[in-house]
């Protein structure tokens, strides 16, 4: 018999449609996986079982009575525990919320909630988000190296068959980046796509909420569940949700995609990783798109311009945790915490006009060269060993692995764009990476579209790591 | 994550970003201090990489849409 839970989150869903499978079933094999994993991966901070099964005898119960709400009824997913979920511990990797148990969910939450999804844990992070201390999940990928953050819990989760999908935050690169290193698909959708009510902050003008998943089609199967207009959230913009699978079997032919070399294949990207992107751009050249060569020198501004104001607007919604709880915060966290408070107001706004100078440039290139998407490697390193996440890189290069990470990733909070990473190799020393697709505003359904014509012609998203030890 | 660039070999005094902080409501250790201003002079010069361009008449873009009636941010749809 087929492992359930080696089926992807639109394979399970297409068998819980014609009655093969129950959501009870598909909520055991993942806590089977859970109990079986956990004790070497750890990425859950909390394991909902009880209430999971609960909600999954309601839903098949439900199901047989009337039928399926949608795609997402009865399938169970992780949450990274910085979202909000009533009267569910929402600890946010920290001791500051140890205990939290919240009077209402985020709106994402709720969202796919009344879609029928169904919480089965939530996902370790870093300490709010940050990125700067270490949890303790490890990937099965390689368990001396980085997972990936801030979504650490959720890729791990994801790609150790333990959920068929889960939900992570972006400030800077936190989907993407843990997408990247665990061979997973990871979206960052357009700025307000996705309401951030009932999510911690790290950065109000940069956060995202989006999905972490096996394959593209899951990834905007759970997209479409969480997104939608908020008025809760001054930020959610007022945007119709399309079918973001409508499309996904249109192909690229006609399609434009614009490489920045300069930037996106600078000399910090390792060579294996820079062959491989390189031959996806021939890819997509053979299946029929235009390659469109851009310049884009703005680009080396955004990852100041990001870190300062993370920085500052962090550091504003901490000014009275950090002075009422300031001993409980992880010290690399405080050390961050109370840097932002001591940047000029002037570094904050001149980092928000280098923001705003950016922005105008890059959507000049996508109108002036009527650019589809962008395409680069999502990280130039695959990732580095827990132990030399901040010492100079191994390879020579001028720079921390840690350093290197976020290099790629950065620029399309600042712009509000939709990004996605999708596995497109794995190195020889068995790690693997993907390529960052970043479409325009509010066009994720082309962004998935432009990565499903790449997927359906590979089979990177099937690899699979063993859990050393079991 | 290492916040910030490493790209100044100038220092400040940790006593006084100690003194600055405490007025600020902020009390640190002799050792915090100390880790805190290294971390400060790298993140001081990340506003030198901006000077590559031209930044003089450029409205910051939240101070931008804060003014709005719409709040809606659409990213670089509108520039």
């Amino acid at each position: 018999m087929t492992d359930l839970n080696e089926l992807s989150l639109s394979e399970v869903s297409d068998l819980l449609e014609a009655g093969e499978i129950s959501s009870v079933e598909l909520v055991e094999v993942n806590l089977r996986a859970i109990e079986k994993t956990e004790p070497v991966v750890h990425a859950y901070a909390s394991v909902l079982a009880e209430e999971a099964l609960e909600a999954a005898r309601a839903a098949d119960e439900e199901i047989a009575a009337s039928g399926r709400r949608g795609p997402l009824h009865g399938l169970p997913i992780g949450v990274k525990d910085n979202i909000y979920t009533e009267g569910r511990l929402t600890e946010c990797g920290s001791r500051v919320m140890a205990g939290f148990l919240p009077d209402h969910s985020a709106t994402c939450v709720v969202n796919l909630e009344r879609a029928g999804a169904i919480i089965i844990g939530k996902t370790h992070c870093h300490e709010f988000a940050y990125g700067v201390n270490t949890p303790p999940s490890r990937s099965p990928w390689n368990m001396d190296c980085y997972p990936g953050g801030s979504s650490i819990g959720s890729g791990v989760a994801v790609t150790s068959r333990s959920s068929f999908g889960a939900l992570g935050t972006d400030t800077g690169g936190s989907i993407r980046v843990p997408a990247s290193i665990n061979n997973l698909v990871g979206m960052k959708a357009s700025f307000g796509r996705v309401s951030i009510y009932g999510v911690v902050p790290v950065a109000w003008s940069l956060d995202h909420v989006g999905p972490m998943t096996r394959r593209v089609k899951d990834n905007a199967l759970l997209l479409a569940g969480m997104a939608g207009y908020d008025p809760k959230d001054p930020t959610s913009a007022n945007q119709p949700v399309p079918d973001f699978c409508a499309d996904l079997e249109a192909g690229v032919a006609g399609l434009r995609i614009g490489i920045e070399r300069d930037y996106f294949f600078y000399d910090g990207v390792i060579d294996e990783i820079r062959e491989s992107v390189e031959s996806v751009i021939a890819e997509y050249q053979r299946l029929g798109a235009e390659i469109v060569e851009i310049s884009l020198p703005e680009l080396e501004i955004t990852q100041d311009a990001l870190f300062t104001i993370v920085l500052c607007e962090g550091s504003t919604w901490h000014r009275k945790l950090i002075r009422e709880q300031g001993d409980k915060y992880d010290p690399a966290t405080r050390a961050i915490v109370q840097l932002g408070e001591l940047l000029p107001a002037t570094h904050y706004l001149a980092a928000q006009q280098a923001r705003s100078l950016y922005r105008t440039a890059l959507n000049r290139a996508f109108r002036e060269q009527r650019l589809d998407a962008m395409l680069g490697p999502t990280m130039p390193i695959p990732t580095a060993p827990l132990d030399m996440l901040n010492a100079p890189r191994a390879d020579g290069y001028p720079d921390t692995p840690v350093g290197s990470m976020c290099h790629h990733t950065f620029n399309a909070n600042l712009a509000g764009l939709p990004a996605l990473s999708v596995p497109c190799g794995i190195t020889s020393d068995g790690l693997p990476f993907g390529f960052q697709l970043t479409g325009r505003a509010f066009d994720e359904a082309l962004v998935y579209r432009i990565a499903y014509a790449y997927e359906r012609e590979h089979d990177w998203h099937e690899r699979k790591a063993e859990i050393a030890g079991l | 994550m290492s916040y910030g660039r490493a790209s100044s070999d100038e220092t400040l005094d940790a006593a006084v970003v100690q003194a600055l902080a405490k007025k600020m409501g902020l009390d640190l250790s002799a050792e915090e201090a100390e880790m805190l201003t290294a971390l400060l002079m790298n993140q001081l010069a990340a506003v030198e990489s901006f000077n590559a361009f031209d930044l003089q008449d450029i409205v910051p873009a939240p101070i931008f849409r804060l003014g709005r009636v719409d709040t809606d941010l659409r990213g670089a749809s509108d520039d």
